[in-house]
């Protein structure tokens, strides 16, 4: 049966004259599990709106789209607000009520069903999401992924038949992320569900997944089963290639069969039989960019409380060297933040000691440390934009500096050029595309010349050519001497980019090494191509050094 | 779920408490007035515990005697003289006495506030507005999520802000003001940006379609039939007897030893105003009981 069909769609907005989507045919069928992938700006978002009624944007559209055998004219809008759920990934905004119990009644409010059945409903829901423990609570009680839930919770409310998911997980960390994808695969095969969902962690949610769809430039560039997927197209496009899970690309370049392992467990046997014998060349000689003796910040025996309630910190201790690009890791509420926090000097030290170049953090003056020392990127970048064109707030970080307007001029055009957002200094703020806005904050970053920037988990909801794109501004930083701190959950970004890594825990600095070594010498907490390959070549940490290390071995 | 009083029917419970705040603002015989503060104040316990004791000691009783003494020095009618001011004014009996009603009422006044601000949720409030307009309804459960989350972004601006040396590190009036006025900014642009996403997820949920319909997770049984009834019928008593149970005190003090409607009534009246209490306490009985 089929839910929606698309057939020879063509999509522009109002005004551009490049087409946003060309000529896209194709068939959702009951209960199919469909991932829509492509990088940023490839018409995934605007795809995914077209089949929702309610969200398509105005502009030309021709070709016939149908939803459940009715073409998109008769099809009512309250049969669309009812069958089609969909769920954006702003998880704060699109709350829409103060609790819980208002925010599950409020679609089956609209559809104008009975208190009695809206009552059943929810006892309902909130049994099939163990709810009860917040079903009476505030929304802004509950974190981001509890949110995210409550928000699918509201949608199931009302039965729809599709769910539609855009990018549902980029504002989570790993594990609440897993938790969604877990519940939509649960709601696809058990209540037979369709679910489209465009994600760049691939990882977590392609084992699920029955379609792939790969955009690009507006156009499909392919429609298959994950593990039909082209191994040309692993060579061929860089898009694939980068944002594929790691088993995938791994038996893709190796060629361990016919069809591709979707997890990790299915690779590492695909590999043991490639081998055959115990490898015997397992060492990865990686080249590890040389450090400097000095160091840009030195905290000794750091401890933090934000009340009664416990340490967030307790003795943190941690050097990290100048010029380096360094990762925290750790889990959720490890003290992560807090430690970027206190180092930065958000947060006052108040027992252990932090020296910023060897100085005291506490003898420093807020306006020398923020002007030239210290710089933070906030996670959420909207907190730097207030002018009417990107230009206009890199002009205002200069405010304060008593350089000629020349000499300002030169440094937005050099620092433009740096983050990659020369063409777009002339819109606005919130015209451009979430990435195109982080790199425009880390202008605003940069253009107070500061030797130290800290980063909050700058690689959420990014796509992956994006992060790589994202790290090469980040590593030309480190060599002219910037030393460069991020926060992060994001493993595969930091075994491939950074040059050290430390992990927290309870409040500890438990490990701090060289990035490949952290990796190595973790068991769980580390890399899906270290995983796949540990038992063959412990020292391999990304993919690439897996490839390779294989060949090497499969050619002596 | 709470149980007892704070379980009740929102309707129920906020007729109760119209009741009582009438009662606490214009009674002006003493024994109702005793009897609408002390059953106040044993409510307050149950709610509060040591809080609301604290609360009694420090503020209200605190209060009383001020109330007694500025309305002794300020108000000089009556006829009972206790003695002369230094600038020559009566300081009168009845004045005080005055004074002290006057607190009895604000008193009882202010801790049947705190418990109904216990009783009457936020959630309550907006259900006995949608009873008269689902949109108003709607739009203070909307205001409610958005005003901490406006002050969670405000927080977030600040230390972006200050991270890149544009705020809390300036000195001097002008500055300060200009990075205050840069923060509104942001906040504004944000919040104006980001709240289309608000208005998608509302659309997608099938908001402006014809027919909502308003749910609420209270039912209405016959404890809070009851309830509602005794309220009511302890408003009409009390305007009714009114006369009954009616004390002056400027310039003569006549309080009236009420009559035996004015005694019954005032039972009623203690038992209607100790009945949060009760239905607190029963249930509790019974819930320790069947456990």
């Amino acid at each position: 049966m089929v839910d929606i069909s698309v057939k020879n769609l063509c999509f522009s907005y109002p005004g551009a004259d490049k087409k946003t989507l060309e000529n896209i045919s194709f068939e959702i069928n009951k209960g199919e599990f469909i991932i829509l992938s492509g990088r940023s700006g490839s018409g995934k978002s605007t795809l995914l709106r077209m089949l929702k009624p309610e969200l398509t944007p105005h502009g030309n559209l021709q070709g016939e789209i149908t939803f459940f055998g009715k073409n998109k004219s008769d099809y009512s809008l309250r049969d669309s607000a009812a069958d089609i759920g969909y769920l954006l990934q702003n998880t704060e905004y699109q709350t829409v009520t103060h609790s819980v119990r208002s925010e599950l009644a409020f679609g089956a409010e609209n559809l104008g069903l009975p208190t009695g059945t809206i009552r059943q409903r929810i006892a309902e829901i909130s049994a099939y999401f163990s709810l009860d423990g917040i079903i009476d609570k505030k929304i802004d009680e509950l974190s981001g992924g509890q949110k995210q839930l409550v928000c699918l919770a509201g949608i199931l409310m009302m039965h729809p038949k599709v769910l539609i998911f855009d990018e549902p997980a980029s504002q989570l960390d790993p594990m609440a992320a897993e938790t969604l994808f877990s519940t939509a695969n649960k709601l696809c095969k058990e209540n037979s569900m369709t679910v489209i969902m465009t994600e760049h962690r691939l990882q977590s949610i392609i084992p699920y997944a029955d379609r792939l769809i790969v955009l690009e430039n507006g156009k499909i560039l392919t429609d298959t089963k994950p593990s039909l997927l082209s191994k040309k197209l692993f060579e061929e496009n860089e898009y694939i290639n980068l944002s594929m899970p790691s088993p995938m690309r791994i038996s893709a370049a190796l060629n361990l069969s016919d069809e591709l392992p979707l997890d990790i467990g299915g690779c590492r046997k695909l590999l043991g039989e490639k081998l055959k014998l115990p490898p015997h060349d397992t060492n990865y000689e990686g080249e590890t960019r040389h450090l400097s003796k000095s160091y840009a910040i030195e905290a000794k025996n750091v401890s933090f409380a934000y009340d009664k309630s416990g340490y967030v910190l307790r003795n943190f201790s941690l050097r990290i060297p100048e010029g380096s690009f360094f990762a925290v890791l750790g889990a959720n509420a490890a003290g992560k933040s807090t430690a970027i926090s206190l180092l930065s000097g958000l947060l006052p030290c108040r027992s252990g000691k932090i020296k910023i170049f060897g100085k005291d953090i506490k003898k420093y003056k807020d306006s020398d440390l923020y002007n030239g020392t210290v710089a933070v990127l906030p996670q959420k970048c909207e907190a730097l934009f207030a002018g009417n064109s990107v230009k206009e707030d890199l002009m205002n970080a200069l405010s304060g500096s008593f350089l000629t307007k020349e000499i300002k001029e030169k440094k937005i055009t050099e620092t433009a050029k740096l983050t990659e957002i020369s063409h777009i200094l002339d819109r606005h703020p919130y015209d451009i595309s979430g990435g195109e806005m982080q790199r425009a904050a880390l202008a605003i970053v940069l253009l107070k010349n500061p030797r130290i920037v800290f980063m909050d988990e700058p690689t959420k909801g990014m796509d992956p050519l994006f992060k790589d794109r994202f790290a090469g501004i980040i590593k030309r930083l480190c060599k002219s001497g910037t030393t460069v701190i991020t926060v992060s959950h994001d493993t595969e970004f930091c075994a491939r980019h950074c040059d050290r890594c430390a992990m927290i825990s309870d409040g500890l600095c438990v490990l701090e090494a060289d990035s490949h070594e952290f990796f190595t010498s973790n068991y769980f907490y580390t890399t899906a191509a270290n995983k796949t390959a540990r038992e063959f070549f412990p020292d391999a940490v990304t993919e690439k050094e897996v490839i390779e290390l294989c060949l090497k071995n499969l050619q002596s | 779920m709470k149980t007892g009083f704070r379980s009740v029917h929102p309707f129920s419970a906020f007729i109760f408490y119209l009741f009582v705040f009438a009662v606490s603002i214009t009674a002006t015989h003493p024994l109702t007035l005793l009897t609408a503060i002390t059953s106040a104040f044993i409510y307050d316990i149950k709610l509060r515990g040591k809080k609301a004791v604290s609360f009694f000691m420090k503020l209200i009783l605190p209060l009383m005697t001020v109330s007694a003494l500025i309305n002794g020095l300020f108000n000089h009618s009556g006829v009972t003289v206790l003695f002369k001011l230094p600038w020559g004014n009566n300081f009168t009996f009845e004045a005080v006495v005055y004074g002290l009603i006057f607190a009895l009422r604000t008193g009882a006044m202010l801790i049947w506030l705190f418990s109904f601000n216990e009783v009457i949720t936020n959630d309550k409030i907006i259900y006995l507005f949608g009873r008269i307009s689902p949109k108003t309804a709607l739009i203070i459960s909307m205001a409610l999520r958005f005003i901490p989350l406006v002050i969670s972004q405000g927080e977030e601006i600040t230390k972006a802000q200050k991270g890149i040396g544009s705020a809390g590190t300036s000195k001097g009036l002008i500055k300060k003001i200009n990075s205050a006025s840069k923060r509104l900014s942001v906040l504004v642009s944000w919040t104006l940006e980001r709240g289309i996403d608000t208005q998608q997820s509302m659309a997608a949920r099938g908001y402006g379609l014809k027919g909502r319909t308003s749910f609420s997770p209270y039912l209405f049984t016959l404890k809070d039939a009851l309830m509602l009834i005794f309220s009511i019928v302890g408003a009409v008593l009390y305007f009714i007897t009114s006369d009954s149970l009616s004390a002056l005190f400027i310039p003569e003090i006549l309080i009236p030893f009420p009559d035996i409607t004015g005694i019954s009534v005032s039972v009623f009246f203690a038992f209607l105003m100790l009945m949060p209490f009760l239905y607190d306490i029963l249930e509790e009985k019974k819930w320790s009981i069947s456990r």
